[in-house]
C-alpha cells in the first residue's frame, strides 16, 4: 500500500482541547490544542476590543506543536473564563451577519457572469444558489 | 482603529464564475477576514484519493509516483458531508460511510495509451474525478502514459480530509483579500507635466492603472484602480520627474476585496459558505469544551 499522505493529524475531537492554566479568576493562559492564527488572531482582536479585558495576547510556540496558547487579564470585574466565552460569541455573531448576508446576496441573479455557466449540479439551469 | 466592535460585517457578492467568486467583506477587522481565507485554505473538507493498492504496475513510473498523482486529482465533494472522517467512523477500517473505492485498469495493446482520470472509475456516482463527466478533452487529467505491454490496475480508495492535513484536500487554488487602493492624481501638478512627460508616467506604471487622452485635453485619468497592486512605480517615476506630490496612493483597510478559485471540487460559493459553517461550528465546540472543563 502506499500511502499519499505521510503526515496525519490529530483528531478534531480530541479529548482536551483546551486547557487552562490560571491561578486567579482574572487571568488564564489557554491552551488550545490543534487551533492556530485562524482563532488565534481573531480571538484576540474581540478580546481587544472588550472594554473589561486588560491585556489579551496569543502566541504559538513552536509550528510543529498543534498548540496555542492565548493569555488573558481582565481588569478584575469579570473573570478571563467569562471573557473568553463572551470573545467566542462575539466572533459567533460575526460569522453568524456573514452568512446571512450571503444568503441574501447570492439572491441576486446579476452577479452570474455567466449565463450558461449558472447549472447546478443536478443539470438543471438556476440562477439560485441555494 | 476605533474602539467599537464591528459586529455586522458587510458582504457584496460581485461576480461568481464556475470556479471563482469575486466578494467584498466590508465593516469588519482584517483578522475575520484573515479567518475566513485561512479556512477556506485549510479546513474545508473535500474527498482525495489517500490509499491506492497496486495489482500490477509496469509503467515508467513508480507505484508512489502514481499515487501521489492520484491523490493530487481533485474529486467532486459536493455530497462530502455525507460522509465521515475514517478516524471518527464506527467501521473497524473503512466502510462507505467513510470512504469511496475506485478501480483503474488499463493496459496499452497500441502503440501508446495516456491513462487519465477518466480510466478512474468511481464505486460512487457522487465522488469522481473534476471533469470526467463533461466529456471535454481539455478538462481531462493525465496520470501515466504506457507503452505497449505496459499496464496499470490498482484500487484506490478516496477519504474525506482537510487542507492543514494535505494540501490535495484543499478545494481553493487561489483564496486571497486585497485592500481596495485610493489614489488621487494632482491636476494641478500634472498640467505642469508635458505631453511626453505625461506619457511617459502613465507608461511607469506595470498595471496599466492609468490612461493618457491625447485627444481629450492631454489629460491623465484612471483607468482602473483595480488593477493597482501598490508597487509604487508611479511614485517613484513621480519623484524622479521632480514631482514627489503627483499621485497619492493609499490602501483603504476597511474594505476586502476577496477572489477565491477553486479546483473544481466544490463550486466557489459552496467553499465561502462552507467556510463560515465551519467557523461557527469551531466556536460552538470550543464553548462547550470551555464549559466543560471549567465545571
Ligand atoms: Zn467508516
Amino acid at each position: 500500500m502506499a500511502d499519499t499522505a505521510p503526515t496525519k493529524i490529530e483528531s478534531p475531537n480530541v479529548i482536551n482541547k483546551v486547557e487552562v492554566i490560571s491561578d486567579r479568576p482574572d487571568c488564564a493562559t489557554f491552551i488550545f490544542v490543534d487551533e492556530d492564527h485562524t482563532l488565534g488572531n481573531a480571538l484576540h482582536y474581540v478580546l481587544m476590543k472588550n472594554p473589561k479585558v486588560d491585556f489579551s495576547g496569543y502566541s504559538i510556540p513552536h509550528p510543529s506543536d498543534n498548540k496555542m496558547n492565548l493569555r488573558i487579564q481582565t481588569k478584575g470585574n469579570t473573570t478571563a473564563q467569562d471573557a473568553i466565552m463572551n470573545g467566542l460569541s462575539d466572533i459567533k455573531d460575526i460569522s453568524q451577519s456573514v452568512d446571512e448576508r450571503i444568503g441574501e446576496e447570492s439572491n441576486q441573479s446579476h452577479i452570474y457572469s455567466d449565463a450558461q455557466l449558472c447549472h447546478r449540479h443536478d443539470g438543471h439551469p438556476t440562477n439560485r444558489l441555494f | 482603529m476605533s474602539h467599537t466592535l464591528y459586529r455586522h460585517p458587510n458582504l457584496e457578492i460581485l461576480e461568481i464564475k464556475n470556479d471563482s467568486i469575486t466578494f467584498i467583506l466590508s465593516n469588519t477587522d482584517i483578522s475575520v477576514a484573515n479567518a475566513l481565507r485561512r479556512v477556506m485554505i485549510a479546513e474545508v473538507p473535500t474527498m482525495c484519493i489517500d490509499l491506492v493498492e497496486f495489482e500490477a504496475n509496469n509503467s515508467v513510473l513508480v507505484d508512489e509516483f502514481i499515487a501521489h498523482r492520484l491523490g493530487l486529482i481533485p474529486l467532486t465533494s459536493h455530497k462530502v458531508d455525507q460522509f465521515n472522517y475514517t478516524r471518527d467512523c464506527s467501521c473497524a477500517e473503512r466502510c462507505d460511510n467513510c470512504s469511496v473505492e475506485f478501480k483503474l485498469n488499463a493496459r496499452c495493446n497500441d502503440h501508446s495509451y495516456s491513462v487519465t482520470s477518466l480510466d478512474l472509475l468511481s464505486q460512487n456516482d457522487h465522488v469522481i474525478p473534476v471533469g470526467s463527466s463533461d466529456g471535454r478533452p481539455d478538462t481531462v487529467i493525465p496520470i501515466v502514459k504506457l507503452h505497449r505491454g505496459q499496464e496499470v490496475k490498482l484500487r484506490a480508495i478516496a477519504k474525506k480530509g482537510v487542507g492543514k492535513e494535505h494540501a490535495k484536500w484543499s478545494p481553493a487554488c487561489v483564496a486571497t483579500y486585497q485592500f481596495q487602493p485610493k489614489i488621487v492624481i494632482n491636476q494641478n501638478r500634472m498640467d505642469e507635466l508635458t505631453d511626453r512627460q505625461k506619457e511617459e508616467w502613465v507608461q511607469s506604471c506595470p498595471a496599466n492603472v492609468y490612461q493618457f487622452n491625447a485627444h481629450q485635453r492631454q489629460q491623465v485619468t484612471i483607468e482602473d484602480q483595480m488593477r493597482c497592486m501598490f508597487c509604487m512605480e508611479c511614485k517613484k517615476k513621480a519623484d524622479s520627474l521632480g514631482k514627489p506630490d503627483l499621485v497619492s496612493i493609499e490602501q483603504k483597510t476597511d474594505k476586502f476585496i476577496f477572489n477565491v478559485e477553486t479546483n473544481g471540487s466544490l463550486k466557489p460559493e459552496e467553499v465561502v459558505l462552507s467556510a463560515i459553517q465551519i467557523i461557527k461550528r469551531k466556536l460552538t465546540d470550543i464553548q462547550t469544551q470551555l464549559q466543560d472543563t471549567v465545571n
